[in-house]
């Protein structure tokens, strides 16, 4: 029996391999508007509507499934666009400090070389804007050559003095502490008088007579006199002139261009010429 | 007659399935081969003679929508269920990996086949080219998917047994 079974086995796969080849042979050998041609151009179009049908219900599935599959791959590549955003950031930020610092350079470099003085470049490191007191701290102290008294500016104008040096940094009271008194005169005019702080930050110029021809826009300049400034250094401009009815003296605003809160760099006087103290000051 | 309308009727969800959804299973471009799938696992149930009825159907199938020659695709699968069928009367294993172990063997006999006779009518088939990239991982992909069509499988076979009344 298990030998007709095993004849009839390989009947059937003869004949099924045959009939394959038969239909191979004709389908190759025939043109292509032929018999079988035009049978299998029949079957795929009438499988061509149901496939769109098909593809059409599971294209959401489809895109599930896709989502499924690429869900770890999609997690790292969010992942990695992240990390690649936040370095991107980091380096746009790092570029626009080194941009900005790079133009307060420029301009210090320029002061520098019209400055007729040595002087030395240094970093802000800290601001003290509170108590009635405006002070800056910078990266360089005694050990770089700096002392007390000296004076600090940037292309926009006098910033300060240095009032305490140590090893390796200073504090530098700038003009706007309501303490600081610095020198100044009006340029179109000549007309001298001490500038002075306030405590809500602005700048005043006091002791000029109340006859002294000063006008809002003027110039204001180191006077030399005070024995920290040289002579000739930019401050600011009048921005009010207040006449008093009482007393001898004017109440001169003046508008420095400098925002204190935001200089990064400064130059630091290292050979101040001697001045001339104040009349009023003792030895 | 009943198995026979059985066996086709799973053919022709395994050819729906293979024409239209088979992009949905496509892993980097490959794409498991359903109608192989059900040729061999119903040679392995049936017999080689269900097997290349089923290989000589389901590659007929396939070869009305594919573009290419009439006949070639039903030659290759008769000849895999065939095999397919002859191996599950030698070997006695019963464990998966047996059939897993015949998908992978199948794939590729059938590529081999699809290469020859194509080679032999004057067809291209690129085998060299599309060996490893192609057609080794389709061999895994479909060897992959037997742990989860097989029960299904065998089940079909006890209902249709019920039905049979066999």
């Amino acid at each position: 029996m298990r030998f007709f079974k095993v004849r009839r086995d390989q009947v059937v796969l003869v004949a099924l391999i045959f009939l394959s080849i038969a239909i191979l042979t004709l389908h190759t050998r025939e043109e292509k508007s032929g018999i079988l041609h035009r049978v299998q151009n029949f079957s795929r179009e009438l499988t061509h509507p149901l496939e769109s049908a098909i593809t059409r219900i599971a294209t959401p599935f489809l895109h599930g499934w896709e989502y499924v599959v690429n869900i770890g791959r999609l997690q790292r590549d969010n992942q990695e666009l992240r990390k690649e955003l936040a370095q991107a950031k980091e380096k746009l930020v790092k570029l626009r400090v080194a941009d900005e610092e790079n133009k307060q350079l420029r301009k210090l470099l320029g002061l520098k070389e019209e400055l007729p003085y040595e002087t030395l470049t240094a970093r802000v490191i800290g601001r003290i804007f509170s108590g009635g007191q405006a002070v800056i701290m910078i990266d360089k102290g005694v050990s770089h050559g700096v002392s007390e008294g000296m004076p600090v500016l940037i292309k926009e104008g006098l910033i300060g003095q240095v009032v305490y040096p140590s090893s390796n940094v200073s504090l530098v009271q700038l003009i706007i502490d309501p303490k600081s008194g610095v020198g100044v005169q009006i340029l179109r005019t000549g007309e001298s008088g001490v500038l002075q702080g306030q405590i809500n930050g602005e700048l005043e110029i006091q002791l000029i007579s109340k006859e002294a021809d000063v006008k809002k826009g003027d110039v204001v300049i180191t006077s030399g006199l005070g024995g920290i400034y040289p002579k000739g250094i930019y401050v600011g401009e009048v921005s009010e002139v207040i006449k008093q009815s009482s007393g001898l003296f004017k109440k001169i605003k003046v508008k420095s261009k400098i925002n204190f809160l935001r200089v990064e760099l400064v130059l630091v006087i290292t050979n101040p010429p001697k001045t001339e103290k104040f009349p009023f000051e003792g030895e | 007659m009943v198995p026979y309308i059985f066996g086709f009727f799973l053919l022709l969800i395994a050819f729906l399935v293979q024409i239209t959804l088979s992009s949905l299973f496509s892993i980097r471009g490959v794409q498991p081969d359903f109608i192989l799938i059900v040729v061999v696992l119903s040679a392995f149930i049936e017999g080689p003679v269900t097997g290349a009825l089923s290989g000589f159907v389901g590659g007929l199938m396939l070869d009305l929508v594919y573009i290419r020659n009439l006949g070639l695709g039903a030659l290759c699968k008769t000849l895999v269920g065939y095999v397919a069928g002859l191996v599950k009367q030698t070997i006695l294993a019963e464990n998966i990996f047996l059939p897993m172990f015949a998908i992978f063997l199948a794939t590729l006999i059938d590529k081999l086949i699809l290469a020859g006779v194509s080679f032999l009518i004057g067809s291209v088939y690129p085998l060299k080219e599309v060996f490893w990239p192609q057609i080794i991982p389709a061999a895994i992909y479909n060897s992959l998917l037997i742990p989860f069509i097989y029960p299904l499988f065998l089940k079909l076979e006890q209902f249709k047994e019920k039905l049979t009344g066999r």
